[in-house]
């Protein structure tokens, strides 16, 4: 038994191995490894990303970004997200670009040009990190969490050694955020924070649905990345321990983490200090009613801290998994329906 | 033990009660077609247009759930009487708001009065996990059918029909290269696994309300096809749909560009793991698809096989 994982396509064993040869006229590529861990020889002289950080949203991800950026084994791209492999890379930026130096205006012109073009190209979106040299580097775009399973097994295919970040927030905190971001912004039309009903049609703007269900999106990553390459944290443990957190990162991405990041502190928010929101009692009891299922699949499928968001609420687990030793079980009578 | 299935949030138990108890009485779609596109969602939106059981929205795709139906259309809507002047008023009103109202949507159904209706909107198929589970638990009736189509042809068909309408440039049709690209499109890659939409749907439609169907069958016997599909959405097959023959198709005659021996080899090879997913997860004429490409799927369920065992390992990393 080889270590393998479902659709292993995408580590590049024969199944699709043809269909990246065509891609790449170059005649680089993985070459039928088996995904030991250490056989990076597919990509050698071949830039791609270390890693992604997916998501979530408001859980981190640019508190991460600030981490890694001066860190001395990083170079970090000159935009926090890359928004390539969600919208090619066509997004108004709210700050421009880092411009430091040549390797940061010729990674901005090189996305500027891969942005012009109608498909994903995942051979030029990984040459985009030839600027790394031989540090590490990576793509942090939470809006990578709304990426669907057909995108990220093409996305596994190509970077099958790249590893996968997932920062994990209580859903009810979290939508509370976005929405306090989108109004702020300007993104989303003011609404009368203390209505319950008006919340709840916030909660159901796609673009607040789709990034408010870390369950599904930890699964549908899963279901490609092998788990060695994939790690989920949680937002809570940055509250409470961010050089803690920090430092499990680090570690897990393979960069230094006694190494501080240059004069910042692991505790920096930037977000402190922003206007948000306030969440009444009545609100956040109606968002947890709204979110009662997900609060539950979390505490069932993403484990470690969010094992007590459902009780934050009030819910209790045990009807959970009741039911779904019952769908389970329920699972035989599918297999009829399969054939 | 009762019949649930996993997330069974989707029926009625109290989960959702307060937003699904508003539109409990109200009107619903009775069922989605949710692709493919290119699969013949036309030809079954015209039979049933035309049968006398339904009653179909005045547009064809209402593109709700992932544009909030703003969409620039090729035709203009059916304006043949005051139920769908209304609807068209309604859904107007409905994709000028920001974000998805359920019940509003249900509400648009209200013209429908006894008979049957539903949404063919074949972009549906590129629905996340998070927007499927709030459709399905609030119309926990609801039923889904899927049109499924080998992808190497899917995919030329779709590549064709947007050269014809301008919507990406023309290219070299006989160039690997150009095929690979636009392959890579985002819009055609995202509507080109069938086995990864079935699952997605599946996930939480209850077997008895999901049905595949195949475009082979479409060819082969479509009087037949229309017959199961129209028994499914619980419709007489025996009434005949006035004006239009079960062979209808729209598409008759429409330019196609040549697809070239050597540049199916590549479209199949780029799809070989999804007709052997095709093959496997869907069954039925999909389990012929690997073939037509000289495909062998035995070494796909030696590696499933393999997969299997290796779920014993996963438990660990859960914990």
């Amino acid at each position: 038994m080889r270590w393998t994982w479902p659709f292993k396509s995408r580590n590049g064993n024969h199944r699709n191995g043809h269909h990246r040869n065509g891609h790449n006229g170059n005649g680089h590529h993985a070459n039928g490894n088996n995904g030991n861990g250490d056989d990076l020889n597919g990509f050698i002289g071949d830039a791609h990303p270390d890693f992604l950080c997916v998501g979530a949203q408001k859980a981190g991800t640019t508190w991460l970004y600030r981490q890694l950026e001066p860190h001395p084994d990083f170079w970090m791209p000159p935009v926090k997200e890359l928004h390539y492999l969600d919208n090619l890379n066509r997004t108004k930026r709210s700050h421009p670009p880092r411009s430091n130096d040549e390797r940061d205006a010729c990674f901005v012109a090189s996305i500027k040009d891969l942005s012009m073009r109608s498909h994903i190209d995942f051979d030029r979106y990984g040459r985009l990190f030839s600027h790394k040299g031989h540090l590490l580097s990576g793509d942090i775009s939470p809006a990578y969490s709304t990426l669907s399973d057909e995108v990220i097994e093409r996305v596994v295919d190509h970077f099958p050694n790249s590893k996968v970040i997932f920062l994990a927030r209580d859903p009810v905190e979290r939508a509370w955020s976005q929405l306090s971001m989108g109004v702020r912004l300007g993104v989303i039309n003011k609404f009368d924070a203390t209505n319950p009903e008006e919340v709840v049609c916030n909660l159901l703007i796609p673009g607040v649905l789709a990034r408010s269900h870390p369950s599904k999106i930890v699964a549908r990553w899963k279901r490609y990345v092998r788990p060695e390459n994939f790690r989920l944290y949680f937002f809570d443990d940055l509250e409470e321990n961010p050089a803690d957190l920090r430092r499990s990162i680090l570690g897990f991405l393979g960069g230094d983490p006694e190494k501080p990041s240059g004069r910042l502190k692991p505790h920096l928010n930037n977000d402190a200090g922003q206007k948000k929101l306030r969440l009444t009692a009545k609100v956040r009891d109606r968002m947890a009613q709204f979110f009662k299922h997900e609060l539950k699949a979390c505490a069932a499928e993403l484990g470690g801290r969010a094992k007590s968001w459902p009780a934050r609420y009030g819910f209790s687990l045990v009807l959970y998994v009741w039911d779904l030793l019952d769908d389970s079980i329920d699972l035989f009578f599918w297999c009829d329906w399969i054939c | 033990m009762t019949c649930t299935w996993p997330f069974s949030g989707r029926a009625v138990n109290g989960r959702h009660k307060n937003w699904n108890g508003s539109g409990a009485n109200g009107a619903r779609p009775d069922f989605f077609c949710v692709g493919a596109q290119k699969g013949g969602t036309t030809w079954l939106f015209w039979q049933l247009d035309s049968h006398p059981d339904f009653w179909m929205p005045p547009v064809k795709e209402l593109h709700y759930f992932e544009k909030l139906s703003r969409t620039n259309r090729v035709r203009p809507p059916r304006r043949r009487d005051e139920r769908d002047v209304r609807f068209l008023e309604n859904m107007k009103s409905l994709s000028a708001r920001p974000a998805i109202d359920l019940e509003d949507y249900g509400q648009l159904f209200q013209p429908k009065g006894p008979l049957l209706s539903g949404d063919v909107t074949p972009a549906y198929s590129m629905l996340d996990d998070e927007i499927i589970r709030q459709i399905t638990s609030y119309f926990p009736n609801l039923k889904v059918i899927f049109l499924a189509r080998d992808p190497v042809e899917r995919a030329w068909s779709q590549l064709s029909m947007e050269v014809r309408r301008g919507w990406i440039s023309s290219f070299d049709v006989s160039d690997i290269g150009d095929v690979d690209r636009n392959l890579l499109h985002p819009r055609v890659l995202l509507r080109s696994h069938p086995s990864k939409i079935v699952a997605r749907w599946k996930r939480y439609v209850h077997p008895d309300r999901f049905r595949i169907y195949f475009f082979d069958d479409l060819e082969r016997n479509p009087i037949e096809l229309r017959h199961r599909i129209l028994d499914f959405l619980g419709a007489d097959p025996d009434k005949p749909s006035k004006r239009v023959p079960p062979d209808y198709n729209a598409d008759a005659g429409q330019r196609k560009l040549c697809l070239t021996d050597k540049v199916r080899a590549r479209l199949a090879r780029f799809f070989e793991h999804e007709l052997k997913a095709c093959a496997a997860e869907l069954g039925g004429p999909a389990k012929e698809w690997p073939a037509r490409y000289g495909f062998s799927l035995l070494m796909y369920f030696w590696d499933l096989l393999d997969d299997g065992l290796d779920l014993f390992f996963w438990c660990d990393w859960i914990c």
